[in-house]
């Protein structure tokens, strides 16, 4: 039984009579990286705002390293670390004065030097924060998220915006936290990114949490399934194919086919032997694994991406 | 402590590498000071006055040589020159004549014991040229000075000159103090609501709030930030007024307590404007659009006397006149009455404002 550092139960936080949080309940474990995936507005900063002491809830209790958020946020404040949504730090600063600077506010905290190397920031140690690349800026964010040596960090989503080689440097900064055993709160709109750092996921949508798990176990549970894709096929193939795969489907030239859990095996044979034996045209067959983008599109009859522009 | 001296430090550093900022507050004054010193004064750290005696008497002489006692005045012999042709011509802006005649007419005037007219010297000048109204300023000191040695207090010598406002101190002298009033208010005001819009806007407050510090050490790293740069532009521009005008203010502790209060008035002000007004452009315009007027109605580049009624209504309640004359009174005039009472206003509504402004002053939302 690992310790909850983080407890969260019916906390609810409206702005007027607007809900923006309605009455979410989860846990967060020591040790894991921990990803609210949902799309704009969902409610992810709000949550992770009121947990680090910035917003005050509507109601609900809440402790954080078994702290009252409402009675203790000084000793909070000391043993966190954040990264808000689009960071900036202090423009005419360089790296290390900035990392510096907010080390100082802390009664106690790391080497700026060393903190500095760990996030391969060397080089840029003497350039003043406002002339740093998107991606950089992110990971002088985390570097200084972590200058207090915290024991949750609080990463609110860390690469929005970032072209794909900036995301992958900034995913590797996260990655090395969970290596030394931080416990990491990340948002994101991103389903990759969630599936490809997070120990847990919890999908947040208007406000509440809709799913709670593994990224695999949500796929599992919430995808679908798997789909067996067969694309651009002759309109006799299509035809054939449609009447042979139970369960199929046609989207243009393609057939898309769900594939039952743990049964996927007959409905691919049979693709394959009709195409074999009928010699019909089509250009490639092969499977798709279901993704969170299912999960969320499943649950909430709404896609990610549309929503999170 | 640490926390202090690490806001204090970083935040200074941040603002020396803002070009933009270290601009317009150390250097803007001293331009609007230089350019504002020239155009109105004329440029040398002394007046020229040229003179034409045709009264060559004892009397004209001992007038000409108490002029020349000031040492602010530099005469010069016009005689022989087409004076009035100069003045048109705008080649001076100002000269004296002393009619043939006029120690004759003193005599008459001390016998008939003030009941006769007095005997005038003859002043002409170009009104476009403030100098010129400088230079009569000193002129009518010297001459009351004169007419109480020479009748008891009783006025045997006029000067003749027409729309005069007189002011009892040079125009650079003037000037100056109110080149650093305004230049606090505008640093203090724009500085401040800049910097809170901009750290608003990028999101580093959210991210100081995350953080351990109470908004009382930020604050007060704030005002020892904003004194020190103050300190820094005030400097710069005495030095500038001693090396363009010959201006040699008093430094004094008095001076330094204003110059304080006045960034509390300021500071505060801006924070309070930041605080109502969230978005980073509007914020700025409301502070120039406040602080634009109050430079022209408070008697930063000429006396609230010569504005209208209704301007001097507003002068009334811009705490910038105070700041003005406090400054005014402590560094040249050495009026300590009025530098007192101004600094007691502009202390009390800096304590006010800065208050306020801490109170309003939010970095998180609810
Ligand atoms: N201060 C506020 N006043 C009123 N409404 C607010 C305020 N802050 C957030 N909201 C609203 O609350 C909802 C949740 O906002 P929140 O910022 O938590 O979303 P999010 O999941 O972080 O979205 P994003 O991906 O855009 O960051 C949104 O509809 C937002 O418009
Ligand atoms: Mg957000």
């Amino acid at each position: 039984m690992t310790e909850n550092v983080i407890e969260v139960r019916s906390l609810v936080k409206k702005y007027g009579s607007f809900t923006a949080v309605d009455d979410i309940s989860f846990d967060i474990r020591k040790g894991e990286v921990f990803a609210f995936l949902g799309p704009n507005g969902a409610g992810k900063t709000t949550t992770v705002e009121i947990l680090e002491c910035l917003k005050s809830p509507t109601s609900g209790s809440i402790s954080v390293l078994g702290h009252d958020i409402r009675k203790d946020e000084l000793k909070i404040k000391e043993k966190i670390g954040v990264m808000p949504q689009s960071f900036c730090a202090f423009e005419w600063l360089t790296v290390r004065e900035n990392v510096d600077y907010f080390g100082q506010m802390y009664r106690r905290h790391e080497d700026v030097d060393r903190l500095i190397d760990m996030f391969d920031l060397k080089d840029k140690r003497n350039t003043l924060f406002k002339n740093l690349s998107g991606g950089l800026k992110q990971r002088v964010g985390i570097a200084i998220a972590l200058v207090n040596d915290p024991e949750i960090v609080f990463l609110d989503e860390p690469t929005t915006g970032l072209d794909p080689r900036a995301r992958r440097d900034v995913w590797d900064a996260i990655k090395a936290l969970k290596a030394k055993g931080k416990t990491v709160f990340l948002t994101t709109h991103y389903m990759d990114e969630a599936y490809y750092l997070a120990d847990r996921v919890d999908v947040i949508h208007r406000g509440k949490i809709i799913a709670d798990g593994s990224p695999e176990d949500l796929i599992n549970r919430y995808g679908g399934g798997n789909t067996l894709i067969i694309r651009e096929c002759s309109a006799t193939a299509r035809d054939r194919l449609l009447k042979e795969i139970p369960g199929s489907r046609a989207s243009g030239n393609d057939v898309l086919a769900s594939l039952p859990h743990g049964n996927g095996m007959g409905s691919i044979m049979k693709a394959v032997s009709a195409i074999n034996g009928g010699g019909l045209a089509c250009k490639e067959i092969y499977v798709k694994k279901s993704t969170l983008e299912d999960v969320f599109l499943n649950l909430t009859g709404e896609t990610l991406a549309q929503e999170a522009n | 402590m640490v926390r202090l001296l690490t806001e204090v430090k970083y935040s200074l550093l941040s603002f020396f590498r803002n070009k933009g900022a270290v601009f317009w507050t150390l250097l803007f004054p001293i331009v609007i000071l230089l350019l504002l010193g020239y155009v109105m004064g004329g440029g040398d750290g002394s007046y020229v006055l040229y003179y034409n005696d045709s009264d060559n008497s004892q009397t004209s002489r001992g007038i000409l040589q108490a002029l020349n006692n000031t040492t602010v005045i530099e005469l010069k012999d016009g005689a022989g020159m087409d004076l009035q042709q100069q003045l048109k011509d705008g080649k001076i802006s100002i000269y004296l004549e002393i009619q043939a005649g006029f120690e004759q007419g003193i005599v008459q005037a001390k016998m008939a014991g003030g009941n006769a007219t007095a005997p005038a010297l003859q002043i002409y000048y170009d009104k476009s040229r403030p100098s010129s109204l400088a230079l009569i300023s000193i002129l009518n000191e010297v001459i009351n000075g004169l007419n109480m040695r020479l009748a008891n207090a009783v006025p045997v010598v006029g000067a003749q000159a027409h729309d005069v406002a007189t002011q009892s101190v040079s125009y650079f002298a003037f000037l100056l103090p109110g080149i650093i009033g305004m230049s606090i208010m505008s640093s203090a005001v724009n500085g401040t609501v800049g910097m809170m819009a901009h750290n608003r806007a990028t999101g580093v407050f959210r991210k100081l709030a995350t953080t351990p510090i109470s908004r009382v050490v930020w604050n007060a790293g704030r005002i020892i930030q904003m004194t020190i740069i103050l300190m820094i532009s005030t400097a710069i521009a005495m030095v500038a007024g001693y090396m363009a005008f010959g201006v040699v203010p008093n430094v004094n502790p008095m001076m330094v307590v204003m110059i304080v209060a006045g960034g509390a008035v300021f500071s505060g002000l801006g924070m309070i404007i930041a605080s109502f007004i969230k978005d980073e452009e509007t914020a700025a315009n409301a502070a120039s659009a406040l602080t634009f007027p109050l430079m022209f109605v408070s008697g930063s580049f000429f006396p609230v006397e010569q504005m209208p009624w209704f301007l001097r209504y507003l002068a009334m309640v811009s705490p910038l006149t105070y700041l003005n004359d406090g400054l005014r009174s402590s560094m040249i005039t050495g009026n300590n009455e009025v530098a007192l009472f101004s600094l007691a206003v502009v202390g009390a509504v800096g304590v006010v404002l800065f208050v306020v402004g801490v109170l309003v002053m939010k970095w998180k939302e609810d």
